[in-house]
């Protein structure tokens, strides 16, 4: 069974990684579309812990406190938005996203 | 122990308006261990609004709560129940009956407690009778959402004990059981009678009940009260129907003017027949009021100007913790033309609101990440401090009613972007713009009515009237 992503569409990685916030492109909307899905979206949220700071975290059922993922730190949201799609492209695609 | 990046000390007021001048009470809890915590007033003008806005923007006020304090942990005793305080000596065979609608099953859910003697749902869900360290369980689960009629009784005597359980007339009555045998003689049931949790020690209670009960019976010599869940709906009061008079009250806000055992869909409304909705909804995460003790008193200074204010406490090493309120111009002296209404009802509805932490479609909607931050961790962390009226209790119903009496982790110019938080922004506009306002709130116009906006000229609502 193909990947739910085309793993060769890197332009609409690049597109994302520079406007991740706001109108895309028809193509990018809807790979965006399929990684927030739920079954996709690895229940992701921002945590922010001060002083302009972000961590990526994981809700977890029934309002428990989310996992966090202290390991990176970000000090803009557009960093943890790029790394919470690189992590929904490994899962949906199987490899890692290489962009120059 | 919380996580080192939460808010180590929390706290809520006895208020959310004041006036200047006016005393205002303070009740802390502190969360990390620290022996002392430091409090202080500040005026807010603008909250966290992120890099493209003007970002946190208080002032400080001095008052006698400046500095550091002693500070300890304060207990919250959640779950709802109700209670029958002057019970008199119990002899004789006990007996008792109620109603029971389940709302979800899972541990042990007392039903009535009278000291070592306890009528409850054992941990699969049947009804069980405890009498002293001795359980007797018909072994046959309730349904849940489905009522069911339930009796016991235990005679000091012989030892002798009974329970049943039986559903009311519908498609499974083939689910009664019943069982009797005979336990440890001489166990003496004792006041205060509890529905829908039992008691530890006084303001502490476990085992609570979700769900929905109805007339519950107590029987004893010389004894046969019934309690009428139907008379006074409206209030905190239980009224017990026979001539003891033997009433009680709820704790921690059950739901009321609920459906019950009799409703047949022939009115909607309670008030059109109460004997319709005789039953209480009992949630184990209902609460009204923390009950915490008081931690600090302290006088508004006579010309604090009106506007946003939070009492700012901190532990070392740990981000903040704002309990915000609103500061309403002394009655007769308003000398704006321009008042800001601030929405206090809204951020009551709004306050520990719990869904954004669980897994949710927010991010298809919304386009970006759900971003939360620290203090709204601490809240997933302490399920006691109660829920917002957008969410649901454990059994799936909606929560309905919204308390200030515990620590509020929304009103506070950090974190999500919403409600109080947002209208800092008016705030910092008008500041900004040199326009003299005054701030009176919800909770101010319900109290005095009209008559307090009538010195304005201009009224503005907040980003969620």
């Amino acid at each position: 069974m193909p990947p739910l992503i085309d793993p060769s569409r890197l332009d609409l990685a690049a597109e994302y990684r520079a406007h991740p916030f706001g109108r895309h492109s028809p193509a990018l909307q809807a790979l965006l579309d399929t990684m927030r899905r739920a079954e996709h979206c690895q229940d992701l949220i921002l945590v922010g812990i001060g002083d302009s700071r972000w961590m990526l975290g994981e809700r977890r059922p029934n309002g428990q406190p989310p996992r966090l993922f202290t390991d990176e730190v970000f000090t803009r949201l557009e960093d943890g938005e790029w790394a919470a799609f690189k992590r929904r492209w490994r899962a949906l695609t199987g490899s890692e996203l290489d962009l120059p | 122990m919380t996580s080192p990046l939460t808010p180590g000390v929390i706290g809520y007021l006895d208020a959310l308006t004041a006036r200047p001048g006016e005393t205002v009470t303070l009740r802390v809890s502190v969360l990390d261990g620290s022996p002392r915590y430091r409090a202080g007033l500040v005026r807010l003008i603008s909250g966290e609004t992120g890099s493209n806005g003007p970002g946190l923007k208080e002032e400080a006020i001095a008052t006698s709560i400046d500095g550091e304090h002693d500070g300890a942990a304060q207990y919250t005793d959640a779950g709802s129940y109700a209670i029958v305080d002057a019970l008199p000596t119990l002899s004789g065979k006990i007996e008792l009956a109620l109603l029971v609608r389940p709302g979800l099953v899972g541990g042990i859910q007392t039903l009535m407690a009278l000291g070592p003697l306890r009528l409850v749902l054992d941990e699969a869900g049947a009804a069980a009778l405890i009498v002293g360290e001795a359980t007797v369980s018909t072994a046959r689960p309730l349904r849940p959402q489905w009522w069911h009629r339930i009796t016991a009784s235990y005679d000091p005597a012989t030892g002798d004990a009974h329970v049943a359980s039986t559903p009311l007339p519908g498609p499974h009555a083939e689910r009664a059981a019943a069982v009797a045998r005979r336990v440890k003689n001489g166990i003496a049931a004792t006041g205060p009678l509890l529905l829908a949790a039992e008691r530890l020690a006084p303001g502490r209670t476990i085992r609570h009940f979700t769900g929905k009960l109805e007339a519950p019976r107590l029987g004893a010599d010389g004894l046969a009260a019934e309690w009428d869940f139907a008379t006074g709906i409206s209030t905190t009061h239980i009224e017990d129907r026979s001539s003891h008079r033997l009433h009680g009250r709820t704790i921690n806000a059950p739901k009321r003017a609920v459906t019950g055992a009799a409703w047949d869909g022939s009115v909607h409304d309670w008030r059109q027949d109460p004997a319709h909705y005789a039953a209480i909804h009992f949630h184990a995460d209902d609460l009204y009021d923390a009950g915490w003790q008081e931690s600090l008193r302290f006088a508004l200074p006579d010309e604090l100007r009106s506007g946003f204010y939070a009492v700012k406490l901190t532990t070392a090493g740990r981000p903040p913790f704002h309990v915000g309120f609103v500061v309403s111009p002394r009655r007769g002296k308003s000398q704006a033309r321009l008042a800001v209404l601030a929405s206090t009802m809204t951020y009551l509805a709004y306050a520990n609101y719990r869904r954004r932490m669980s897994p949710g479609p927010f991010e298809l909607a919304m386009g970006a990440l759900p971003t939360v931050d620290m203090t709204d961790v601490l809240l997933a962390e302490h399920p006691e401090f109660g829920a917002s009226t957008y969410d649901m209790h454990e059994d799936g119903s909606g929560v309905c009613h919204a308390s200030a009496r515990r620590p509020l982790f929304n009103m506070r110019p950090t974190g999500r972007f919403w409600n109080f938080s947002m209208d800092l922004c008016l705030i910092d506009w008008l500041e900004a713009q040199g326009i003299d306002y005054e701030v009176v709130s919800d909770h101010d116009l319900h109290t005095h009515g009209a008559a307090l906006l009538a010195p304005y000229r201009v009224v503005m609502t907040g980003s969620h009237p």
